[in-house]
């Protein structure tokens, strides 16, 4: 283990790309696996509607961002980076990030495809060439990647922690973003474990209506009461409020379902199949609660990828918490 | 190297590296692996061929995930049944039955399979209906409409350097 490495584990970052795998072994696996080449991703796809956390990072400190690939390319011998972006990010910030990179061997990517094309094991598969479908883990991406390389895929702001880590200026933080029907939207950052409803009140976001809030993202985030806002964001740190009277529940579960039939990559069974039929149930405003719960079983347990693993959770929590 | 694993109870014997549908395979236990084939990619698209293992959450599909010396896998439970009868029906979802004039009807991997887990062929409505069929000279003729995505012709096509058909970029934006 490098000097860096055993850093990153005393500083128990963990991934912030939403899935909160501890960074420092992603790196020691990378480090470890003998290879001729080595590829560091900084992945800025950011998918998930409702986050916006990777843009603000990208706008304001983006030399932070590039200092963090530094390390990386300096922790792993023949290493080059790539960092990989959505279109806009692409376009707003392709130009500034080229100006910083001068002749590192850092390159960028413009992102192809959807909502899919942000997991880890799909960017593997679109950087080959290949389609923006998802690939079975093992083996993980850090241990045989890009072309049989290892591959560390990190989120924008995960690099950004890796430089605040290397200078000691890590302070567990996050970034949050609000949105939804708030009066004052934005990204913060804050400790980890900060509590929602104390971020939306400092933040003078906190409504005064009756309202509740999908803690994560605005898919695939989880439906939460004002009651539970002691606990702090999941996922990707998104926080949407939402006005609990004016809010149409068919309409948002569409939304929801909408998305996912959209944005599946129709590789595996139940998400082909299973998300089809809770579309078309949706869109009838039929329920069948026996299909309803056999499919999201099917979803929760042999889903190809964690796109399926996700779209009971928020229709099950607001079908529980709010109804219709 | 040989290494001893548990199936439903019992000890046997498996070399490293092998699928654990290799070694179900090898030794006659059955479970439905439609998607599987010996000569192709393992895709684990049809996610019938779950197992649940000792000690791990969830349930893992066998063609996909590799013995290790000491694993204990169970192929019956009423989890895995569920689960396996709920993704048959969707695959039937998207196959549209024609059984009386298919050629398959006697052989047809689908049909023993629903037999078997006393499945209801009709539980949904048809997704692929009137999709236009191609043919191919007077030999062959593909039907969209009873494709349930294995995605193994695709392979085969591309193995063969025809590259026909071709997987469909969906979301490309």
């Amino acid at each position: 283990m490098t000097a860096f490495i055993e850093k990153l584990k005393k500083s128990g970052l963990k991934g912030r790309g939403g899935s909160g795998f501890p960074t420092f072994e992603k790196w020691q696996t990378v480090l470890t696996t003998k290879a001729e080449q080595k590829y560091l991703v900084c992945n800025g796809a950011e998918g998930e509607p409702g986050v916006k956390k990777d843009h603000y990072i990208l706008a304001n400190y983006p030399e932070v961002v590039i200092e963090g690939l530094k390390i990386g390319l300096e922790t792993f011998e023949k290493s080059k980076a790539i960092i990989y972006l959505k279109s806009n990010y692409y376009r707003e910030f392709g130009g500034k990030l080229k100006e910083l990179i001068g002749d590192l061997p850092i390159g960028l990517f413009e992102k192809k495809g959807g909502y899919l094309a942000g997991e880890e094991t799909t960017i593997v598969s679109i950087l080959e060439g290949g389609l923006a479908e998802p690939k079975g883990k093992p083996p993980y991406p850090c241990k045989a990647g890009i072309n049989g390389c290892p591959t560390l895929v990190n989120n924008v702001e995960t690099w950004y922690h890796i430089a605040k880590i290397d200078k000691g200026e890590y302070k567990k933080s996050r970034f949050f973003t609000i949105g939804g029907e708030v009066k004052n939207p934005g990204v913060w950052e804050r400790d980890e474990k900060y509590p929602i409803n104390k971020l939306l009140k400092e933040t003078d976001n906190y409504p005064d209506f009756d309202f509740f809030v999908q803690s994560g993202g605005e898919i695939s985030g989880e439906i939460l009461l004002p009651s539970e806002l002691k606990q702090t964001a999941r996922g990707q740190g998104a926080i949407i409020v939402y006005n609990r009277e004016e809010t149409d529940g068919w309409e948002l579960m569409q939304k929801w379902i909408n998305f996912f039939h959209q944005e599946n990559c129709d590789k595996c069974t139940p998400c082909r199949e299973g998300v089809y039929r809770i579309k078309e149930m949706f869109d009838k405003k039929i329920f069948d609660q026996k299909v309803l719960k056999d499919i999201f079983y099917v979803l929760d347990k042999t889903s190809f990828c964690s796109l399926g693993k996700v779209v009971s959770i928020p229709i099950k929590s607001f079908y529980q918490k709010i109804g219709l | 190297m040989t290494i001893s694993i548990t199936i439903n109870g019992k000890k046997y014997k498996a070399k490293k590296h092998q699928s654990i549908l290799t070694v179900l395979k090898e030794n006659k236990i059955y479970v439905p692996a439609l998607c599987y084939h010996p000569d192709l990619c393992v895709k684990s698209n049809c996610r019938l061929c779950v197992v649940s293992i000792k000690g791990r959450d969830g349930l893992y599909t066998s063609c996909s995930t590799k013995v290790e010396d000491g694993m204990d896998v169970t192929t019956e439970s009423p989890e895995i049944l569920r689960t396996i009868r709920t993704n048959l029906e969707l695959i039937f979802a998207q196959h549209k039955e024609e059984c009386a004039d298919c050629i398959y009807r006697y052989n047809c991997e689908l049909l023993k399979m629903a037999k078997k887990y006393e499945i209801n062929i009709n539980r949904f409505k048809d997704r692929k209906n009137g999709i236009k069929k191609y043919s191919l000279g007077d030999v062959l003729v593909m039907d969209p409409n009873k494709c349930i995505n294995c995605g193994n012709c695709v392979e085969v096509c591309h193995k063969q350097k025809v590259d026909f058909w071709q997987k469909k970029e969906i979301n490309a934006k």
